[in-house]
């Protein structure tokens, strides 16, 4: 697997009230890269995000995962990308609050029509510490459990790559560094890529490659 | 769970308030649906047993056949209910305008006809020279005729294009049995007696002996090409082939001369009215349910969002909304379709109350209802195209809230905002009331939710408005009709009752009043003269008849007539003139006389100028009009025009809370010595109708609380998720200082606002279609006093409902834990 951001911009609005988002950004993102983002408030990371994982459309410039142009599909097409591909992990959780913590875990799967394997589904749920929560509803749980609800359901249809936005931004520093440990243990133990976008400098620390963001334009911090 | 599909019924039954809405808004749809698709079903049966039963039970017949062509029709394959039957001739019927037809059916050729041949008494002829006749002919040809005696008739045959001379004869029949009489004969003139098989080829020469035989087509689709192929074959007229359009025309099946039947009038009006008014209700549910629906979606946008960025595709989440109102439907329809299907008679009975029950050539109204209380329409296929119909108004109303959630960008699972928000005017002018201010703002954030909400609360009133001002017009309609001349009819159509004792009836003490009519029918004799002098031709079929009415009842008896007119007619110079009815007769139209406005006629040696063309004949005991011409002078003047001073009919009008029983009895009494007499009560009638008028009354306040239901439904639940959604926001508006009091205002505003702007545009739509609805009834278009009463009565309760709808949440809301309130929103 092998993710080329080719020169990619992003601009919202138009005339006076333009926003440059993202400035002609480039990188490229490798088997098991485990990789940071770090910038100010506004200054282009979710956005960047979304355009790397086909959620959003660049202004120009292209994404090719494994060469082919994830922008160029049919809404089908890029939808079946993020179901088998992609995983996420949302600062707010988004959680279905109706589902039960399993059935929100194995919904990526539903949506392939397909049933989880359950000997994977029960080594995920062991390794996040969900075993005793599976029938509660996102409401009846804790933040930092939710989100490791929301960590199972990125990874349950075994994805190449997970992207996350400020995973920890709604938790405490313990719950965070707790969710922040499985999730490295975890992306170590099944070979996974993992992009992070972060505020904190501890996070950013743990990754193999540090990147930085400022008024949309992005740069590599070059190991040590 | 197995599929994602289950996560719809997990949202409906976590949104319970936006479902229960959603389902009464289904069930309201599938009742009305179901009413009316029942209510047409029940017409239609009913229009097709009543063409059947009035003009036969057959789709063509075949004129003036002789025995070859009949037996080739007989062999045809492609027909089948192949009756003949033969013409055996036809008799007056003493001095009166009726004639009888005497007819021999061939086989079962009789099974066609099941109004001539209800048996009251005895049985149906079997041999020749044995006849049945029906009841209302018996008078006419003799004393007290029973079974087994005989009767002669005076008869006489004709051929239809008239290429030889008629045939009359004299002949003797052996009475074998009595028929039930049907008021459709009386109408038109005409009775029907059946002969037994052989009687016309022993009484009548073989060029008179002619067939005419009955027909129904396999294959109707084919029906016109069919019946020219036939026609082709035995080599009969064009002329000789007749449509029984009134069956045809309910079956709907097309052919050669698309006939424009009187019956279809009142069937077509209530079809109109029924399926207006389910096109009313459905369009209100459908802007509820999609007024719902799309509340609930937004909310839940975040949601649709995260399952888009985890992976659904648009096909998916269609899936899932439509899937949810789906299971709503499920639920919703089968209730609906139970209540209404057990309304539909109900609501089909009080609409024909205030129908002409002749319309549906019904006797009377409670004949028709026991006609549409027989009528089973229980079909599946009905049933089946209401459901449908539901569905698919359901569906499309959820249709633009499925696409908004598929059409969601999945990055709004990232970002915070669930709502997007637009605002145009961004200039802040000075804020003299700001819970006015921000009402009206919050108003404009969701527009296409207030549009909605608006456009249903204006509808509820526009029919609010124009349902009361249609059950305005029908209590004034009701009063006109009620206008009997009296509590009473005494009547005597042969012998008439002299001027002597009608003065003992007028000068009793109940009485107050005492209106009269005199009428005399006069029919040709055969050298085509009338027993009376006349100044002009008429028709040979046409009747003349002369009226003849007290001044008052005259006076009123067209309303706008000159004052010149006026004295004319009431000094007995002038008279009003019904001119016959136009008809076809084997499917040409047959020339009648038609005067005009001014013309001048002479009756018995006196002048009479025509000062106005009557609609409706003056005639007695209810009976149908003899067709023909009929002049209505005053009361002297008749003497004068019949030389006879007898009354037909007179109508007592008594005196307020007198006796009536006392009254009857004298009457009894009365008719005694006046024989020929008898009297009717009109004091029955006129409750009857009052009746009916009260089930159209409450059919309307039916509909009316059914309309606004929906609208209220809606603003409840607008305004309940306006204050849902934005908990949060009244939280933080709560803890930087605003008061409970403040933030009760700031809702209240946005509820007056619902209220007033549609009170405002459904005064004014309710208005204009009062304009319509009055055009539709008295047939001009005019400006009439505005319905201010109902507007004002409909506004009230409009705010009141917006204001209770707010209200109610709020308080819970008011209450609530600030804190709480803020950390609601994640
Ligand atoms: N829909 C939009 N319309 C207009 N401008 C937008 C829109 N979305 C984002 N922006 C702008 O794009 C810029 C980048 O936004 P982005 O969300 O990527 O920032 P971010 O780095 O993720 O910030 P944060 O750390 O606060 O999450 C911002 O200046 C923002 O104002
Ligand atoms: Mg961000």
């Amino acid at each position: 697997m092998e993710i080329q951001v080719n020169d990619i911009s992003k601009i919202y609005g138009t005339n006076e009230s333009q926003v440059i988002a993202l400035n002609h950004a480039s990188m490229t993102i490798f088997e098991s890269d485990f990789l940071s983002i770090m910038g100010p408030s506004g200054s282009g990371k979710s956005t960047l995000l979304h355009i790397i994982s086909g959620l959003d459309k660049p202004t120009s410039g292209s994404v090719l995962y494994d060469s082919t142009d994830i922008h160029n599909g049919s809404d089908k097409q890029l939808s079946a990308f993020r179901r088998q591909k992609i995983g996420f992990i949302f600062q707010q959780f988004n959680l279905l609050p109706v589902l039960t913590a399993r059935e929100n875990i194995i919904m990526p799967m539903l949506l392939d029509k397909k049933q989880p394997d359950e000997k994977y589904f029960k080594r995920l749920t062991e390794l996040l510490g969900l075993k005793m929560r599976l029938s509660h509803l996102p409401h009846e749980m804790s933040g930092g459990q939710q989100q490791r609800v929301a960590i199972a359901r990125a990874l349950i249809a075994q994805p190449d790559i997970i992207f996350a936005d400020e995973p920890t931004g709604n938790l405490d520093s313990k719950n965070g560094c707790e969710v922040m440990k499985m999730l490295c243990d975890i992306r170590e133990k099944m070979n996974k890529t993992l992009v992070i976008i972060t505020h904190d400098p501890r996070i950013a620390e743990m990754a193999d490659r540090r990147f930085t963001m400022i008024d949309g334009e992005l740069t590599e911090v070059s190991a040590q | 769970m197995k599929s994602y599909l289950s996560l719809a019924s997990k949202e409906i039954k976590a949104q319970k308030v936006t479902a229960v809405l959603i389902l009464i808004a289904v069930i309201l749809s599938s009742i009305m649906t179901t009413a009316v698709g029942q209510s047409l079903g029940i017409l239609q049966t009913m229009r097709m047993e009543q063409a059947a039963s009035l003009n036969g039970d057959r789709h063509a017949t075949f004129h003036q056949m002789t025995e070859e062509q009949m037996l080739q029709l007989n062999r045809d394959t492609r027909l089948y209910d192949v009756g003949s039957l033969i013409n055996v001739g036809c008799s007056k019927l003493g001095n009166s305008s009726l004639t009888l037809y005497v007819r021999e059916y061939m086989d079962n050729a009789l099974d066609a006809y099941p109004s001539i041949s209800r048996v009251k008494e005895g049985r149906l002829p079997v041999s020749p020279f044995e006849i049945a006749l029906p009841e209302s002919a018996l008078q006419y040809l003799g004393e007290n005729i029973s079974i087994g005696d005989t009767v002669t008739l005076q008869a006489e045959i004709s051929l239809m294009n008239g290429t030889i001379p008629s045939y009359a004869y004299s002949a003797e029949f052996t009475v074998c049995g009595i028929l039930e009489s049907n008021y459709i004969g009386y109408s038109t003139g005409t009775l029907n007696a059946v002969s037994g098989e052989g009687t016309a080829s022993a009484l009548l020469p073989e060029e008179y002996l002619l067939y005419s035989t009955d027909l129904k087509v396999k294959n109707t689709s084919h029906f016109q090409n069919i019946i020219d192929d036939l026609a082709n074959k035995t080599g009969i007229e064009r002329s000789n082939i007749q449509y029984n359009w009134i069956l045809l025309d309910a079956l709907g099946i097309s052919y050669e001369e698309a006939g424009t039947s009187d019956t279809d009038t009142g069937f077509s009006f209530l079809t109109f009215a029924c399926i207006m008014a389910g096109a009313l209700v459905l369009l209100a549910a459908g802007l509820v349910i999609y007024n719902i629906l799309k509340i609930a979606i937004t909310k839940r946008i975040k949601e649709y969002g995260t399952l888009r960025a985890i992976g659904s595709t648009q096909g998916q989440i269609y899936r899932l909304v439509s899937l949810e109102l789906f299971i709503l439907c499920g639920i919703g329809i089968p209730v609906g379709l139970l209540i209404g299907a057990l309304s539909a008679k109900g609501i089909l009975i009080a609409a024909t109350g205030v129908l002409n029950p002749d319309l549906f050539m019904a006797g009377s109204t409670t004949e028709l209802n026991t006609m549409i209380d027989g009528t089973s329409a229980n079909h599946i296929l009905i049933y089946f195209v209401s459901i449908v119909i539901t569905l698919l108004f359901a569906m499309l109303a959820a249709l633009p809230a499925a696409r908004y959630a598929s059409r969601v960008s999945p990055t709004v699972a990232m970002s915070g905002q669930r709502v997007k928000i637009k605002r145009h005017g961004r200039k802040t002018k000075t804020i003299r009331n700001f819970e006015a201010y921000y009402a009206r703002l919050n108003l404009k954030r969701g527009s296409s939710r207030t549009v909605i909400t608006l456009l249903s609360l204006v509808m509820s009133i526009t029919v609010f408005v124009t349902l009361q001002s249609f059950i305005a017009l029908l209590d004034t309609s009701s009063r006109v009709q009620d206008m009997t001349p009296g509590d009473y009819a005494i009547t005597s159509e042969t012998v008439g009752m002299t001027p002597e004792s009608i003065a003992k009836i007028r000068e009793h003490e109940m009485i107050e009043h005492l209106s009269t009519t005199k009428l005399s029918v006069y029919t040709q004799d055969k050298n085509g003269q009338y027993p009376i002098k006349l100044g002009f031709a008429l028709q040979s079929w046409e009747t003349f008849q002369v009226a003849g009415l007290d001044d008052t009842r005259l006076s009123s008896y067209i309303a706008d007539l000159s004052e010149q007119d006026k004295n004319d007619l009431l000094s007995g110079a002038a008279c009003i003139v019904k001119n016959p009815i136009p008809f076809a007769y084997e499917g040409q139209a047959v020339e009648t006389t038609n005067f005009e406005y001014n013309d001048t006629i002479s009756v018995n040696g006196h002048e009479l100028r025509i000062v106005g063309i009557a609609d409706y004949p003056v005639s007695i005991n209810n009976a149908g009009f003899s067709n023909g011409v009929q002049i209505t002078v005053n009361d002297k003047m008749y003497d004068l025009l019949t030389g006879s001073n007898h009354y037909s009919e007179v109508y007592p009008t008594l005196e307020t809370n007198v006796d009536n029983e006392r009254f009857e009895t004298w009457l009894d009494r009365w008719c005694k010595e006046n024989p020929g007499s008898h009297w009717l009560s009109y004091l029955q009638t006129a409750a009857q109708l009052e009746e009916s008028f009260q089930q159209i009354n409450m059919l309307c306040w039916g509909l009316i609380l059914f309309i606004g239901l929906i609208g209220i439904l809606n603003i409840i639940n607008t305004v309940y998720s306006n204050i849902h959604t934005r908990i949060a926001e009244i939280g933080t508006q709560r803890a930087i200082g605003m008061s409970a009091d403040s933030l009760y205002k700031t809702f209240l505003w946005e509820g007056a606002y619902y209220g007033i702007i549609a009170s405002i545009a459904g005064g004014i739509f309710g208005y204009i279609c009062t304009i319509f609805v009055n055009a539709a009834t008295t047939d001009s278009l005019q400006f009439i006093a505005i319905p201010y009463l109902s507007i004002v009565e409909a506004a009230i309760i409009s705010i009141t409902a917006c204001l209770l709808a707010t209200a109610i949440p709020l308080r819970s809301i008011a209450k609530m834990n600030i804190v709480a309130s803020i950390e609601t929103a994640e």
